[in-house]
């Protein structure tokens, strides 16, 4: 178990080896000269000779890769050209933001995905089932910008103005002002996702249900609950966790459209201002960290199905 | 006479729409006494499982009780609520299913699921229970109960696995047992060993038995009664040894004399047609089958009364039973002479005829590593060697894991031996990569999988026409198509239908008619009509000796089953962990000496067949050894009844020849052998003539 | 999964096999997507012909109209015509739609099938390179390559076709594994068939099946994705508009015109919903094994 956990963290590095240099990669594709983008068009060839050597441009791409990967693994990812300073403490600020976001919506998630999805498929063939197995298929069908959109519409001011539709600003003014700023957020986050899980824990707990092994136990005259409890919720919530952790990483990408959807002041929209202004070290850092969070959340993934299907623990040794 | 502990009454049970079609049970009758058992035979589709669930109360979805009652000790079962069906289930009547690596529950240890209907049913505390699972796993012969009770499933093995679920259904000491096929899937040794737990329970506890299976010979040792399926239906009930021996229903007449038996090896066995429409649901569910069918048989018949509790349904009870005793008249005149007198040809055994396909020192291994280090090789196939004359059957016999199916797929080029040589008609074929398209037209093999041996999209038209397409370059005419299809007895309206539609029979012999399209000289059946009841088994057999007298073909005969290889081969070889332990002609194999291994073998089905007494020692339970794994000495030494000490540990046995070819791998001498199981075991060559 | 029934001696668990259902063609969860479906096939092929006004045509003196007779949808800040702006969106996003999926197929269908027949070395390279890919998020991935190709269309149905040709390949190649050690491929192989004809008679009748509910569900997605980078703006460019830059063009105005955001949201929604339908009964039909 210990080296099947040494191998597949291992892997997880080979990953981000992977990542770092496609994201590499990608900045220095990218068209148009650097310096000429910061200083305009009327620059002259020496000052523009002057800030490549500043900015280490004039250096080959390999050296200023090792450069940066280096300053990556230390915590350091260059400054900001826009803005002229480290990228690290605002991108530790905006990561907490975002994190926290994720936070939230995982938890609806759970509740709506995990809980929604066992309690639909112990009434399997009922109307309640059904009603919930075709909003899950329309929940998977809305992506973040319809489900931000429709929320705002609702509670955000259209409809009613329960919620406010943007201006996250920490918790600096009382907890349910923060709260309140991460709800529409967060349930745009989680839609896509709660849906998917929902769905799977459906058909796990189906499957389950159907096993020989739940029919031994019911002929073991165990009470219902017990059944359930202890038969079929640990092995059908394997898949089911797996998949959420795998998607952990995927909503930490969505996370791009609902911070532009509801300004909210994360990571993706940090990601999203670097783009617009061509400033590649942000671009980097954020493509960087978000991709990061992505492979850890599939290596958790992988581990918390380890820790509970024993089979996979044994193969696994 | 007390009321028996279980009583059935015109039980019926349907499915939606609830219509005849859909009746999977119709008025079944059965009774279990208090310490008996009962044995329900039948095959598949025959409604047996739906018996033990509608006892259970566990049918499936939409699944309904049409009429007739369950009474269980005295109480109606049909009339109880949930709740107290819930105390009785676990409590007093348990249940073990076929499949024990699906019956536990992989993520909870072996001692949790076991403990857990003690606390419930008996209110006893975790220590408590927990010292009753030990002996309960020493009961059902575990070994190291203790550290068992801390494992997960999957780190046991499937007679394991059975073990404990029996175990699981002792736990709180029930007065019923329902075990619905417990031994499918697990090899002779370990089945017989489990037959024998069984038999020991019932004694020992006083058990009621319900043992469901499609396997005569595993409920003829157990069963104090018995009541065979058909169609839904109950045809023949009654107590064991009587219907047995002379059967009051033709189904039941049929089926018994269709079981190939080692003791009786060239006895007729007799032939049932094949279901071509759905089984009738009114009147005799059998008739269409049945050669002794007459009009009547249309109608409804209530049983009738051969002997107190012995019932029938068949409307000729009188002229069934009047063809006497099976024993007696086994020897139909066409069927007198066995395979093996009437095929041989002129060649076999001599040494001057060329072999159509011969096979020597052949291995196939792959050596594993670990972390860099280099493992020693496995060997799935280790230096086997065996020559196959033209029109000779060779049957290849030993359990899963034996190498018998990589054998054949080194045969087929399918996989690259490591060593050896493999010679079609005198050609090397082992240098090839991939064989010539020639080399594959003359061998052909048919798989085991019935479920995947056909595309499942293409129609037989297609199926059928490809051996032509690609060996011949010509689409075969549609009446060419109809005379190959109709020489494994199939019907031509078959040909537009897709795989997927037709039954396993049909299936497979589809697959044979493939095989015979391009006429091959070699043709490797591996395991493939192991999954047939055995009267098919007997029809598909019969089939493969029509067209062999035809073609001339040899054929490699791949099977585990004993009796019917004895019946379908010529000669025999034996393989265990991917080494042949003996060789010889068919009809030797059953006289003294044989090797070890076949010894146990032998012993299996013997047991099965109700026949010999327990005489070797019970073999631990096949353990950890994984197949081909690599060993110093003899292979079997582990699990040999006769080992000798560490010289067949250490050093590799000898070969040993004796008179006709016969070869045996051991480090005892023959005629050692001979004495020791002579001592043992009357010789059964020579029962078989005492009996005549 | 297995296919077709297996009649092993003693399976017969008491278990119905085959419910008695309705074929596909009235099933009405199938029936009703599958007429939504081709309704929007429709409006975006018959798109010139039926819209009102041109997509572009502004009129100042006509601005954030509520719906009306005269414009069924209402009009957007700049006058225009929006049922004109959302039909011909349709076809904006269809075409990016099949096109990405075009691309999977291409990419994911080969290697797929590949990866699956010759297992190891191959199966190896394959797979690995597109656990490469995968492990990127798919919005952060198809960023990236829009921030190098550019913001247009086809850079847009690369980009995500690129993103979901992993999913295809695994889904396509997982439909292949299932059968690809049954004995009727072994039998073709003894029997001496070119490993072309293997994978191609073969193993790809057997992945039919799931490769349909694969387009299925992976036009769906790729809709989605696509519409996600035409809302940040990364995708096509206006005065063209599919129904997420209409979302993003309505941001601004939809406290007080939600109409101008309401329609295009409704037209993705049942377009997406009813392919994740049409995707699932077929799928559901498949594991049941009812469609020969």
């Amino acid at each position: 178990m210990l080296r099947y956990l040494a191998s597949r963290i291992l892997y997880t590095f080979a990953i981000l080896a992977a990542v770092s240099f496609l994201v590499f990669a990608v900045t220095e594709l990218l068209p148009g000269n650097v310096a000429t983008m910061i200083l305009g068009t009327d620059a002259t060839p020496e000052e523009v000779a002057n800030l490549e050597r500043l900015l280490g441009l004039d250096r080959p791409s390999w050296e200023r890769y090792a450069t940066w990967v280096s300053g990556v693994a230390t915590g350091d990812f260059g400054d900001s050209l826009r803005m002229q300073r480290p990228i690290a403490p605002i991108l530790a600020s905006r990561l907490a933001n975002s994190l926290l976001l994720t936070g939230v919506a995982l938890i609806f998630v759970i509740l709506g995905g995990l809980v929604l999805g066992t309690v639909t498929a112990l009434n399997h063939g009922t109307r309640l089932d059904r009603t919930f197995s075709a909003v899950a298929v329309i929940g998977t069908s809305l992506p973040e910008f319809v489900t931000g959109t429709v929320l705002v519409l609702l509670f955000g001011g259209g409809l009613m103005r329960i919620l406010p539709p943007s201006g996250y600003e920490g918790f600096s003014h009382g907890i349910w002002d923060g709260i309140s700023h991460l709800i529409l957020p967060a349930l745009t986050l989680a839609t896509i996702m709660a849906a998917y899980v929902g769905r799977i824990m459906r058909t796990t707990v189906i499957d389950v249900l159907k096993s020989e092994y739940v029919r031994a136990a019911r002929l073991k005259g165990l009470p219902e609950w017990r059944v359930i409890l202890r038969h079929v919720l640990p092995n059908a919530l394997v898949p089911a966790v797996t998949v959420l952790c795998m998607n952990l990483g995927w909503m930490f990408g969505g996370i791009v459209v609902v911070e532009e959807i509801f300004v909210f002041p994360g990571i993706g929209r940090m990601m999203l201002f670097g783009i617009a202004e061509r400033d590649w070290p942000v671009i980097q850092a954020c493509a960087m960290v978000i991709a990061a969070a992505y492979v850890l959340g599939n290596l958790i993934g992988d581990v918390l199905a380890l820790l509970l299907d024993p089979r996979l623990r044994e193969a696994a040794t | 006479m007390a009321e028996p502990l279980l009583q059935v009454e015109n039980l019926s049970v349907a499915y939606p729409p609830y219509d005849a079609e859909r009746t999977v049970l119709r008025q079944v009758s059965l009774a279990v006494e208090s310490g008996e058992a009962l044995g329900i035979i039948g095959e598949s589709g025959s409604g047996k499982s739906t018996v033990a669930l509608a006892i259970l109360d566990y049918l499936a979805t939409g699944g309904r009780y049409l009429d007739g009652r369950i009474r269980f000790a005295g109480k109606e079962l049909t009339a109880m609520t949930r709740r107290q069906k819930r105390s009785l289930y676990g409590r007093e009547i348990a249940y073990v299913a076929q499949d024990p690596s699906a019956s536990l529950n992989p993520s909870l240890k072996i001692g949790t699921q076991l403990t857990e209907g003690m606390a419930l049913h008996l209110g006893m505390d975790a220590e408590s229970a927990r010292k009753k699972a030990v002996a309960l796993l020493d009961e059902v012969r575990l070994r190291d109960p203790v550290r068992l009770l801390d494992r997960y499933p999957h780190q046991l093995s499937g007679g394991m696995q059975q073990r404990v679920c029996i175990a699981m259904a002792l736990a709180c000491d029930p007065s019923l047992v329902i075990l619905d096929e417990p031994t499918t899937g697990l090899d002779a040794v370990t089945e017989t060993a489990i037959l024998d737990l069984l038999k020991d329970l019932k004694l020992k506890r006083r058990l009621s038995i319900i043992l469901i299976s499609h396997n005569l010979a595993a409920v003829a040792g157990l069963a104090d009664a018995i009541a065979i399926m058909y169609g839904g239906m109950v045809v023949e009930s009654g107590p064991a040894a009587p219907i047995f021996a002379r059967p009051a229903h033709r189904y039941s007449r049929l089926l018994l004399d269709a079981l190939p038996s080692l003791r009786a090896p060239s006895r007729a066995l007799s032939e049932i047609p094949w279901q071509e429409a759905s089984i009738p649901r009114t009147g005799c569910p059998f008739r269409d089958r049945c050669d002794m069918a007459i009009a009547a048989c249309a109608d409804e018949f209530s049983s009738a009364v051969v002997n107190e509790s012995w019932l029938t349904r068949c409307v000729r009870w009188k002229d069934v039973l009047a063809a006497g005793p099976r024993h007696e008249c086994a020897s139909d005149a066409h069927d007198e002479h066995a395979f093996s007198a009437q095929i041989r040809p002129a060649g076999a055994g001599t040494t001057t005829a060329m072999p159509v396909l011969s096979v020597s020192s052949l291995v196939h291994g792959y050596g594993r590593k670990r972390l860099g280090r280099p493992e020693a090789e496995v060997r799935a196939v280790d230096d086997v060697s065996f020559e196959l004359a033209e029109g000779e059957t060779l049957g290849v016999i030993g359990e899963s894991g034996s190498g018998k199916s990589t054998l054949a797929r080194c045969v087929v080029g399918l996989v690259q031996p490591t060593a050896g040589s493999i010679r079609l008609a005198g050609k090397e074929l082992t240098g090839f990569s991939r064989y010539p398209r020639e080399v594959c037209r003359q061998i052909q093999i048919v798989f085991q999988n019935i479920a995947g041996s056909l595309h499942p999209r293409k129609t037989m038209s297609r199926v059928l026409a490809r051996p032509y397409q690609l060996y011949e370059h010509r689409t075969p005419a549609l009446d060419e198509l109809q005379r190959l299809i109709a020489s494994v007895g199939l019907k031509a309206h078959l040909l537009p239908k897709r795989a997927s539609a037709l039954s396993g029979g049909e299936k497979q012999r589809s697959a044979l008619a493939r095989a015979y399209a391009p006429r091959p000289s070699v043709l490797i059946l591996d395991e493939a009509f192991s999954a047939l009841d055995a009267s098919m088994k007997i029809r598909v057999a019969r089939l493969i000796r029509d067209r062999k007298q035809e073609l001339g073909t040899s054929i490699i005969f791949i099977t585990h089953d004993l009796p019917f290889v004895k019946y379908v081969a010529d000669r025999l070889i034996v393989m265990y962990r991917g080494w042949v332990c003996e060789t010889g002609r068919a009809a030797d194999i059953l006289s003294p000496p044989y090797h070890p291994y076949t010894e146990t073998l032998v012993w299996a089905a013997l047991r099965l067949e109700g026949e010999r007494p327990a005489t070797l020692p019970e073999t631990a339970e096949r353990d950890s050894t994984p197949a081909g794994a690599a060993v110093k000495g003899c292979p079997f030494a582990s699990q040999c009844p006769r080992k000798l000490g560490t010289i067949c540990e250490t050093q590799s046995p000898p070969v040993r020849r004796g008179a006709e070819g016969r070869q045996i791998a051991c480090h005892i001498p023959m005629d050692d052998l001979r004495e020791m199981q002579l001592a043992e075991y009357p010789p059964i060559a020579i029962a078989k003539g005492a009996r005549a | 999964m297995t296919i077709g029934t297996v009649d092993v001696a003693g399976t017969d668990t008491g278990v119905v096999p085959v419910h008695m259902r309705r074929p596909l063609w009235r099933d009405p969860v199938f029936v009703g997507a599958g007429t939504v479906l081709l309704i929007h096939v429709f409006l975006a092929l018959l798109a010139p012909l039926i819209i009102p006004y041109p997509p572009d045509q502004m009129s100042f003196s006509a601005t954030l109209q509520p719906p009306s007779l005269e414009h069924w949808f209402g009009t957007d800040r700049y006058g225009r015509d929006l049922l004109s702006r959302v039909i011909m969106g349709g076809q904006l996003t269809l075409a990016f739609g099949f096109g990405s999926v075009a691309m999977c197929l291409l990419i994911g269908l080969p290697a797929g099938l590949i990866s699956a027949y010759y297992g190891g070395l191959v199966d190896q390279v394959i797979m690995r390179t597109m656990d490469i890919l995968m492990s990127f998020p798919t919005l952060l991935l198809g960023l990236l390559i829009l921030i190098i190709a550019g913001p247009d269309l086809g850079n847009l149905i690369i980009a995500v076709g690129i993103v979901y040709c992993p999913r295809t390949t695994r889904v396509v190649r997982a439909a292949a594994l299932t059968v690809r050690h049954s004995a009727f491929i072994e039998a073709a192989q003894a029997r001496g068939e070119s490993s072309a004809y293997i994978i191609v008679r073969e193993l790809l009748p057997c992945a039919w099946g799931a490769i349909i509910v694969e387009i299925c569900i992976r036009l769906g997605y790729a809709i989605l994705l696509g519409a996600s980078f035409n809302y940040l703006g990364l995708g096509v460019q206006p005065p063209a508009a599919d129904w997420g830059l209409l979302v993003h063009e309505a941001r601004s105005q939809m406290l007080r015109a939600p109409w101008t955001a309401i329609f295009p949201i409704l037209f993705i929604t049942t377009l997406v919903s009813s392919l994740h339908l049409l995707g699932d009964t077929i799928d559901e039909r498949l594991k049941e094994g009812d469609v020969g």
